[in-house]
């Protein structure tokens, strides 16, 4: 079996906060109405990202996934090549997230917004309202859920394609979900690094350490 | 008999091989397993001496007394916390592990490979964010059932090695559950489980639970039950003063769990006795463990205790089990 162990910060609307251990075993992409199975072995929530040479398209998402207190939501991000479909991205989840229950019935009024900052300086972004996207009782229902459930080991990835930034150069993204009736916000940066970017102008060899002088018989 | 202990902490296994006297560790260069990594469950078996699994936040490991090493059992749980081990009593190749979140996973094979079963354990808890597997046993008399306790979702009994789950907390005052024991007598069969909230008591094989008063325990938290290994109708359990506490106490029934009594032990115990290790190999012998290290060892089947004078870090699990002949 494979799975990803997604371990969001909850936080509540009076700011607490839990963090349970989820194990996710499904994951898909939903634009409009297609909901498209992703390997799980593409989904993260690391701060970075190697990607491949050559033009990217990053798509704002909102992600759900199934939690025994209810299904929370995060804001995430498609990232692939230009021309490639959805089911073929990297899949990135923010580790912050709210409870649905706490939002859905404001949701037209959520803005999902991205942010494309590259090396220079230079930065982009874009913002959807909510409202554009797949509602998130729609998107419970496409994957198997139903209003304010999905069942367990389920994460799913409502796209906003018409909000996709195409990039070449490395850059960082960061994703918000912005919930305005609330006044809060929750974001997630993803550094995209591109696999022939190499830290370190001279990359040295591995060492070993020495380790300990003298005698290390009873040591445990 | 010469005989191995174990302790499971969160500074990996440590062995004695004087009866308890001294512990120590395989040599991180050698032994195969992280001097530092977390370790949570040990698990012997009477037709494998010479072994024993580890479950720990690195994945499961098994030790053999013929290299003295720990190799890696590749498995799913890599990215969990293996927190509990149990064998088939009639198939050691037949593995069962609970971890943190709350799974079950389960090997036929000894361990090559493994099947994440159907639990449909609660994923979320608001007071300890994520459920764990706290104990795990096969029906001693059908060896294709299999009872489980969740921290905090309750008893769960599959019986068909896992392939499905039914869930049994009717009259559980609390879903906070630690351990089972299981008495199979003329009269039928009585199951005790230990939770948060004290001692509880099935006559119908778990279908419903009803609470069981322990005057003499000053607190309800009720950690590890165990039976004598000879089912002479001896039962420990330890109570705590909480989680991991400050205190504690061990008490011991001699007719079935039908009364209990208070064990002396030698010292204060530092915090809730959170093992008691048994083995048929000897049903006098008996180690427990309290969560913050102590080690108290009995050689009279609970009568009398004494305390080791080596105190390890946090103790998950302590074990003992007789070398190879």
């Amino acid at each position: 079996m494979t799975s990803f162990l997604y371990k969001p910060h909850v936080v509540g609307p009076k700011n607490n906060i839990t963090t349970p251990d989820i194990v996710i075993d499904r994951v898909s992409v939903l634009v409009d109405t297609d909901p498209y199975r992703v390997p799980i072995q593409r989904l993260s929530s690391s701060a970075e990202l190697q990607t491949v040479k050559g033009e990217l398209m990053i798509t704002p998402t909102y992600v759900l996934a199934a939690a025994g207190a209810g299904v929370v939501i995060a804001p995430g991000a498609l990232v692939r090549g230009a021309d490639h479909p959805a089911n073929t991205a990297d899949l990135i989840v923010a580790r912050m997230a709210w409870r649905l229950k706490n939002l859905v019935a404001h949701f037209s009024s959520v803005e999902l917004t991205a942010t494309i900052d590259y090396a220079k300086g230079e930065a982009k972004s874009d913002r959807v309202s909510a409202s554009g996207l797949t509602r998130p009782e729609e998107a419970l229902k496409y994957s198997g859920g139903n209003n304010d459930d999905l069942p367990r080991g389920i994460m799913v990835f409502c796209a906003a394609p018409q909000s996709s930034f195409t990039m070449i150069a490395s850059a960082s993204v960061t994703i918000q979900l912005e919930d305005k009736q609330l006044g809060r916000s929750l974001s997630h940066r993803t550094d995209l690094v591109s696999v022939t970017y190499d830290r370190w102008d001279e990359r040295p060899l591995p060492r070993y350490a020495v380790g300990p002088v003298g005698e290390v018989e009873h040591y445990v | 008999m010469k005989y191995t202990g174990f302790a499971a902490t969160m500074q990996s296994v440590w062995f004695s091989e004087d009866e308890g006297k001294n512990w120590n560790r395989l040599l991180t260069p050698t032994g195969g397993l992280y001097n530092e990594a977390r370790c949570w469950a040990v698990a012997t078996h009477a037709k494998r001496p010479g072994e024993l699994l580890a479950g720990t936040d690195q994945g499961l490991y098994r030790w053999t007394r013929a290299y003295n090493r720990f190799d890696y059992i590749p498995s799913p749980m890599d990215e969990l916390q293996v927190m509990q081990i149990a064998q088939a009593p009639d198939d050691p190749d037949c593995i069962v592990c609970g971890t943190r979140p709350g799974e079950i996973f389960i090997s036929e094979d000894n361990g090559s490979t493994w099947t994440r079963s159907n639990l449909n354990a609660a994923v979320e808890c608001w007071f300890i964010n994520t459920s764990r597997i706290t104990s795990i046993h096969f029906d001693p008399l059908d060896s294709d059932t299999i009872w489980i306790t969740i921290e905090i979702d309750g008893v769960f009994r599959s019986q068909d090695r896992g392939k499905s789950w039914v869930r049994l907390v009717d009259g559980l005052i609390d879903c906070d559950t630690h351990d089972l024991v299981f008495i199979d007598g003329e009269n039928g069969r009585t199951v005790l489980c230990s939770t948060e909230a004290g001692l509880h008591k099935s006559l119908n094989n778990g279908q419903t639970w009803t609470h069981v008063p322990i005057p003499v325990a000053p607190w309800p938290y009720f950690r590890s039950i165990k039976s004598r290994a000879d089912e002479n109708g001896v039962l420990l359990a330890s109570v705590g003063d909480k989680p991991s506490g400050e205190t504690g106490i061990l008490l011991i029934s001699r007719d079935y769990g039908e009364s209990w009594e208070k064990v002396p032990v030698p010292e204060p115990v530092n915090s809730t006795i959170w093992s008691i290790a048994t083995n048929a190999a000897d049903p006098n012998l008996i180690f427990i463990a309290t969560i913050f290290g102590q080690i108290f060892r009995s050689r009279d089947g609970a009568e009398s205790w004494e305390k080791m004078d080596r105190e390890l870090g946090e103790i998950r699990m302590i074990a003992w089990a007789p070398e190879a002949t």
